[in-house]
């Protein structure tokens, strides 16, 4: 059983960056990813996990143990760097037995556990090369390796595969899931790559400025974005935002964007007054074509992805830019008038002078009830 | 239209079609530079190697070749050689021990002085010390001062300590300058090296001291290497402080001694001067040749990084 647990956590580095606040707690065995853009503080997190920079003030915890002040190589938790950080004049085998001769192993186990991890990572033919003398996925391997060989209570991962070509990091992102269930090993991973966080995580934590603004199962994330920034930070290509008006009208509100308008329930909206501005946010794959009364617009691209396609939009009202992904095989040609409706998604509403959800309307309820 | 023109006539044009060039005009004057530069190379290092090559010539001649000289003199016949210079230098002087001493004295107090800049280099690429800044500043000016000028302040400490004719005052001295340059190419290279190695040494289980040594040491080994031998130098050839402080025979330095050799009563001796030179030399020639691999990574990583 390891879960922990971060009370109130900050890191101020007097400059107004940092960490302020950050409360979690991750379960044992979970895959726990810590999501936002560069600059919002998941490192800093990361390393008062580690023990690797000072906690301001809050409280770290491991099940019941308090942890806070530990120092690094008290606390039994591995990492894996953005760059690895092999050293450089170990072979791979001296660097996954660097964590273990500390430990005091005997050398047969030594031998037993090199075997058996280098086995599972496919990394056994490369053994006595110099970490200089192989290839990035393959010392992304030994990374991982030598966090692994110890069996420590904590996995910590800050972008370890942001230093991959793409292949090798779709690749490496399946081993890496396989691998953490195998191992069962309590996880956090830091990554401001949305579809990393969302294909890996059991559950994201979205930071922004220094805080956690959502934490949530990752499908939860995207389809329940709780702020603008969520919502436009989570999903690629990112979610299409339009001006729009909400105006109440009898017991129901009536929303206007784009030269379409449609109309909500009340009880749908969190607004405190009758008529205000409004961002509208929906996502590319949500926007199907119709017939009539939707939003008038041209196609300016295509990106043909092989099964799928990337349509851009030019909205013919404001010129604004609007993104569909779509498999449908009803292509038009650059240029031509059509209209377009969020009928196959969520359509969110996000107040104009903040950051904050108002609503979130199911389109597929809307397709008949559109005016 | 008219400004085209203009352009192309004044021969500013520099599109390929309208030039008046052939293409092997390029590739002339591209020889012709590899060629000057070349020829102005070899002269150089003419210029370089000349003196080394007088001096082994020297070495070898009898007594006193640098009274007549001549054309001859720089091309002698090889009969005319001989190793006379080097045997009586070896003989008839206790080479031997100053070659002891001097490595004794060099060896001690350069690897006591890299030690300490060790300690030194890495708390100043890696802590937070306060007035860090100005210590670096300070230690950069003190060692824009040459070694000399610090001789007679030297001498008067020592000689109240008690240090005249031994050699922990000379370590003290040598090992002092040592750190100073080497404290600050220790720390520059550390600069250089990122701290993920000592943080995932730290996660691995070691003390923060720990990880500094057992990961930052072995990574920082080229730039320890050229600290030693940077370092070794200086005291080596010194002779203005190791002459003050230095008069008991069994105690001199192969500077000393040379100097007592080629003081002799006939007048300076230059094939024994040359001999003498030389074979101090070889020690110093040795220790580069092995180890030219990390000084040119010392010299780069200090300087580009
Ligand atoms: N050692 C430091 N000193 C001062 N500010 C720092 C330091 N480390 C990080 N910061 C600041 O703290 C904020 C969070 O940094 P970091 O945790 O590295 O973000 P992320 O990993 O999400 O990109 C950034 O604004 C950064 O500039
Ligand atoms: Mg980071």
């Amino acid at each position: 059983m390891v879960r922990l647990r971060l009370e109130n956590v900050v890191k101020d580095y007097g400059n107004g960056m940092g960490v302020e606040g950050v409360s979690l707690e991750i379960e044992d065995g979970e895959f726990f990813v810590i999501l936002g853009p560069s600059g919002s503080g998941k490192t800093t997190t990361l390393r008062m996990i580690a023990g690797l920079e000072t906690v301001d003030s809050g409280r770290i915890f491991v099940d019941n143990t308090e942890i806070t002040d530990f120092p690094p190589n008290w606390k039994n938790m591995a990492m894996v760097f953005q760059n690895y950080a092999l050293y450089p004049f170990l072979s791979v085998r001296q660097n996954l037995e660097f964590p273990l001769k500390k430990r005091k192993v005997k050398k047969e186990e030594i031998d037993i556990k090199i075997e058996k991890i280098s086995k599972t990572l496919g990394i056994t033919e490369i053994l006595d090369s110099k970490p200089g003398q192989i290839s990035g996925g393959q010392r992304q391997r030994v990374a991982l390796g030598r966090a692994l060989i110890r069996e420590p209570l904590l996995f910590l991962m800050d972008e370890p595969l942001s230093n991959l070509d793409a292949k090798l990091r779709t690749s490496m992102r399946a081993e890496l899931k396989r691998l953490q269930k195998e191992f069962a090993i309590t996880t956090v991973y830091v990554t401001h790559d949305q579809i990393e966080a969302m294909t890996l995580a059991d559950r994201v934590a979205v930071m922004n400025k220094g805080r956690i603004v959502q934490l949530g199962k990752p499908d939860d994330i995207y389809n329940n974005p709780n702020s603008y920034f969520v919502a436009t930070f989570v999903g690629d290509p990112q979610m299409n935002i339009l001006k729009g008006r909400l105006e109440k009208q009898g017991k129901k509100f009536s929303l206007t964007f784009s030269g379409c308008s449609i109309s909500i329930d009340s009880s749908d909206i969190q607004a405190d007054s009758n008529s205000l501005d409004v961002r509208v946010g929906f996502r590319p794959e949500a926007i199907t074509r119709v017939d009539s009364n939707g939003i008038s617009a041209r196609i300016s691209v295509i990106q043909d992805l092989g099964n799928r396609r990337l349509e851009h939009y030019s909205v013919s009202e404001d010129g604004s830019e609007v993104i569909r992904y779509t498999a449908d095989d009803n292509t038009s040609s650059i240029g031509a008038p059509v209209q377009i409706f969020p009928g196959e998604g969520y359509i969110y509403l996000f107040r104009e002078d903040s950051d904050k959800l108002i609503g979130r309307i199911d389109g597929r309820s809307l397709r008949d009830f559109r005016s | 239209m008219e400004k085209y023109q203009l352009d192309s006539k004044s021969g500013s044009n520099l599109t390929v079609l309208e030039s008046t060039f052939k293409n092997s005009y390029f590739r002339r004057i591209r020889l012709l530079k590899r060629l000057l530069s070349h020829i102005f190379l070899i002269l150089v290092s003419v210029f370089a190697v000349f003196p080394v090559y007088y001096i082994v010539i020297t070495s070898l001649s009898p007594i006193p070749a640098l009274i007549d000289v001549s054309a001859k003199s720089i091309l002698p016949a090889i009969s005319t050689l001989t190793l006379a210079n080097y045997r009586q230098i070896i003989y008839d002087y206790p080479f031997g021990t100053w070659l002891k001493n001097t490595l004794f004295l060099t060896g001690t107090s350069t690897v006591l002085g890299v030690m300490l800049a060790l300690t030194s280099g890495i708390a100043m690429s890696r802590m937070l010390i306060p007035g860090k800044k100005a210590l670096l500043y300070m230690m950069l000016i003190i060692s824009t001062f040459p070694f000399v000028i610090m001789v007679i302040p030297f001498y008067f400490m020592f000689s109240s300590l008690h240090l005249v004719n031994s050699y922990v005052g000379l370590i003290i001295a040598y090992s002092a300058g040592a750190v100073i340059f080497s404290s600050w190419l220790i720390k520059n290279y550390a600069d250089s090296i990122p701290r993920d190695y000592e943080e995932a040494a730290q996660l691995d289980g070691y003390s923060r001291t720990g990880a500094l040594f057992r990961v930052l040491l072995p990574i920082a080994k080229p730039v320890i290497i050229f600290a030693l031998i940077i370092s070794f130098i200086g005291p080596y050839t010194d002779y203005a402080l190791v002459s003050v402080l230095i008069d008991k025979p069994h105690l001199y330095t192969l500077t000393i001694g040379m100097y007592s050799v080629v003081d002799g009563t006939l007048g300076m001796n230059y094939g024994t001067f040359s001999a003498f030179a030389l074979l101090m030399g070889l020690p110093i020639f040795i220790i580069f040749f092995v180890f030219q691999r990390y000084l040119s990574s010392g010299f780069s990583l200090s300087m580009y990084k």
